[in-house]
């Protein structure tokens, strides 16, 4: 009985040296991290180690084809970055580059080696040269302010610390586990909140450095107001990550900063300014309409195509847009009323996850209403296509296009002209066995069968 | 109540240890063109294989892409090995980075091709009994890569793996936790017809040792255990009918 008692006792004790020890690792951890933020940085093994891994990851890009190699795209991009640039900026482990990757999604990253990449489909979407320079000062600061490493350091102490507090919670009894659960949850928390803190800095510090330029404050949040309207049902929430500050919120201190210091800039929303923009982005436009349609994002295309297409109608962009119809198939180019509810969400996600994109083609396209939005649609691409080859009488993109068009139309023959004369006006393109197959096949199905020998 | 969970706990992924320590081929899906025991491929291209590595450790996860690099060869390799087991022929890969420096567009059509192939990869790893059905398709595209129309087969190779630090180790050993101590490699390798881009195999195996080792022979068992549903090829010149 007695010796029952004292191991109650003991284990009390125990509990209780346990939680102690729990809250001296987060009084450690807290104090830690304040002082990284205050200090000068420098560079720590870790940090080098993780440089390495970063410049690796660099390389990757490149190996695996996922960088846009436009001479004339990345000149104009390098040069719009450089401008960002002040002399303070110079820095230890830094070499500025500014890339473009080819992703269709909304978003541009910095890594700590000092590259800078922006994805095809932010570019795309934005409307102006200052909107694009002030993400690239946003990113800048990123790099500037060493983020990342900050990021990575604050991450790992709380990773420890999490990791030392599932040891104590093993054996601090009901008591301890709870506490450490607690305590676990509260600092996977805190990363997340770190890293928002992190977004900001490089917001507002982003929209002090691009208030000191001849395009002022106000491109930084017309860059956001940008996002703000999707052309597709989002499916995940808003598209950003969830260590970012919600795009509204973002605008809101951005809006509230822009108006004490208001710099008026040199017009990043007249219709000249974007006119300029268009041309400058348009073969990164085109790229993006291309990965949009790949990555399934059909209704993106079309607009980025349309918009495109007001600002320079000539046979390259005319051929974008008609891809973009043909792509967009049996779908409505906005988001019908039903779409967008939680139940046609829910519909949408579950054919996205269910079906691949020829099938769930098919599948919209055997509804009635489907069928005539199909219909309508390539009656579109056709027109655009016709309309780029009366520009360009010799567009072989133009007449791929409506090989395709009409394949898809079963239109057997008008396919089989359209493609002999893309392969004649390009005959060393890289897709020419494939569409001689396509021309064989369809010249299979149009021959009638020759009666069977007995 | 608490150490009969850790007991029952320690117990159940001792077994799952066992079972991965196995290497057992997790899936092995033929297309019916496949099943029916035609050699339907010969030539085979390994395309750039896919690596991603992260160690866990009690500072939580860190990108080990240097080691993730220098992985990629040597899973090359012993996939390569594996195949002429097989009696298939392997061709140099023209879609090394190397070789892909000059050509932008055929770098392009690679990195696309990969990118549709690991959208499909989501869809095929829920429903691996549709292979079997032939439901999946990379479309007529593959013929892009596939210019000289010498090559019956790209093979798609995906390695995921999850080493544990020292400090991990110990971490699962106090916890008693052994799921904390293993490390895991997912390898997968999907195999599509070069010419209609049809999915014909897909193949995945797991194991707990570390499979990015060169000349490890663990890494070739685990292969040919993967591969054994495949038929064999009829070796290199094997005319192979076109469709």
């Amino acid at each position: 009985m007695m010796s029952q008692t004292y191991l109650v006792a003991v284990r009390r004790d125990f509990s209780t040296r346990i939680l102690w020890f729990m809250l001296c690792l987060l009084a450690l951890l807290v104090s830690a991290s304040a002082q990284s933020r205050g200090d000068a940085f420098q560079f720590g093994e870790v940090d080098l180690e993780f440089l390495d891994q970063i410049k690796q990851l660099d390389k990757k890009f490149d190996d695996q084809g996922l960088v846009f190699q436009d001479p004339a795209s990345n000149a104009w991009l390098e040069k719009l970055g450089r401008s960002m640039l002040g002399p303070e900026d110079e820095l230890e482990n830094v070499v500025w580059r500014f890339r473009i990757l080819r992703d269709s999604s909304l978003n541009a990253f910095a890594l700590p080696n000092g590259s800078i990449y922006m994805h095809a489909g932010l570019l795309a979407r934005l409307e102006t040269e200052p909107q694009a320079a002030a993400v690239l000062a946003h990113e800048i600061i990123h790099v500037r302010n060493r983020h990342s490493y900050l990021g990575y350091r604050s991450y790992r102490k709380k990773m420890l610390t999490v990791n030392l507090l599932s040891i104590a919670g093993a054996y601090g009894g009901g008591i301890g586990l709870g506490a450490s659960l607690a305590a676990q949850f509260m600092l996977s928390l805190s990363i997340v909140g770190h890293s928002r803190d992190l977004e900001k800095e490089a917001d507002l510090e982003g929209l002090k450095r691009i208030t000191q330029t001849p395009y002022g404050s106000q491109p930084m949040v017309d860059a956001l107001e940008c996002f703000m309207n999707s052309y597709e049902v989002e499916l995940r929430g808003e598209p950003f990550y969830g260590d970012h500050p919600k795009t509204k919120d973002r605008i809101a201190y951005l809006q509230e900063a822009v108006s004490k210091h208001t710099q008026p800039g040199n017009g990043s929303s007249v219709p000249a300014a974007k006119e300029y923009y268009q041309k400058i982005i348009a073969s990164v436009t085109r790229h993006d309409i291309k990965l949009a349609i790949d990555d399934g994002l059909y209704r993106t295309a079309v607009r980025l195509g349309k918009r495109l297409t007001e600002f320079a109608p000539d046979a390259a962009n005319k051929v974008a847009l008609a891809d973009a119809y043909a792509a967009l198939g049996p779908r409505p180019l906005d988001p019908s009323a039903e779409e967008t509810t939680r139940q046609g969400k829910r519909e949408a996600k579950k054919r996205r996850n269910k079906l691949t994109s020829q099938e769930e083609d098919r599948a919209l396209a055997a509804t009635p209403a489907g069928g005539e939005l199909q219909k309508a649609n390539y009656k579109e691409a056709e027109k655009l296509y016709l309309q780029a080859v009366e520009l360009e009488p010799k567009n072989a993109m133009a007449w791929r296009g409506l090989g395709e068009l009409y394949e898809k139309q079963s239109r057997h023959q008008n396919s089989i002209d359209a493609y002999r004369k893309y392969v004649e006006f390009q005959p060393a393109a890289m897709d020419r066995l494939m569409i001689m197959r396509r021309i064989k096949a369809m010249e299979a199905k149009s021959t009638p069968a020759a009666p069977q020998e007995r | 109540m608490s150490s009969l969970y850790r007991c029952s706990h320690c117990t159940f992924l001792l077994l799952l240890a066992a079972a991965f320590a196995a290497s057992p081929a997790l899936g092995q899906k033929l297309h019916p063109r496949m099943k029916q025991g035609d050699s339907i491929v010969n030539r085979v291209v390994i395309l750039p294989v896919s690596v991603t590595l992260t160690k866990s450790g009690m500072k939580g996860g860190e990108p080990m892409e240097k080691e993730a690099a220098e992985a990629a060869p040597i899973i090359e390799r012993a996939i390569a090995k594996a195949m002429i087991e097989k009696k298939l022929f392997v061709l140099d890969s023209p879609f090394k980075p190397e070789a892909l420096l000059a050509d932008e567009k055929l770098k392009y059509a690679a990195a696309d091709l990969q990118r549709k192939y690991h959208e499909l990869y989501i869809k095929m790893r829920r429903k691996q009994k549709d292979i079997e059905k032939g439901r999946f398709t990379l479309g007529d595209e593959v013929l892009l890569l596939n210019q000289d129309d010498n090559i019956d087969a790209f093979l798609f190779v995906d390695v995921h793996g999850q080493r544990k630090s020292k400090g991990m180790k110990t971490l699962g050993a106090i916890t008693m936790a052994p799921i904390l101590m293993l490390s895991t490699y997912i390898i997968s390798v999907g195999i599509a017809d070069a010419r209609t881009g049809d999915i014909l195999a897909y193949n995945q195996a797991a194991s707990i040792f570390d499979i990015t080792k060169p000349e490890d022979k663990r890494l070739v068992e685990m292969l040919n255990k993967m591969f054994k549903k495949l038929p064999a090829g009829r070796g290199p010149e094997a005319v192979v009918e076109k469709p």
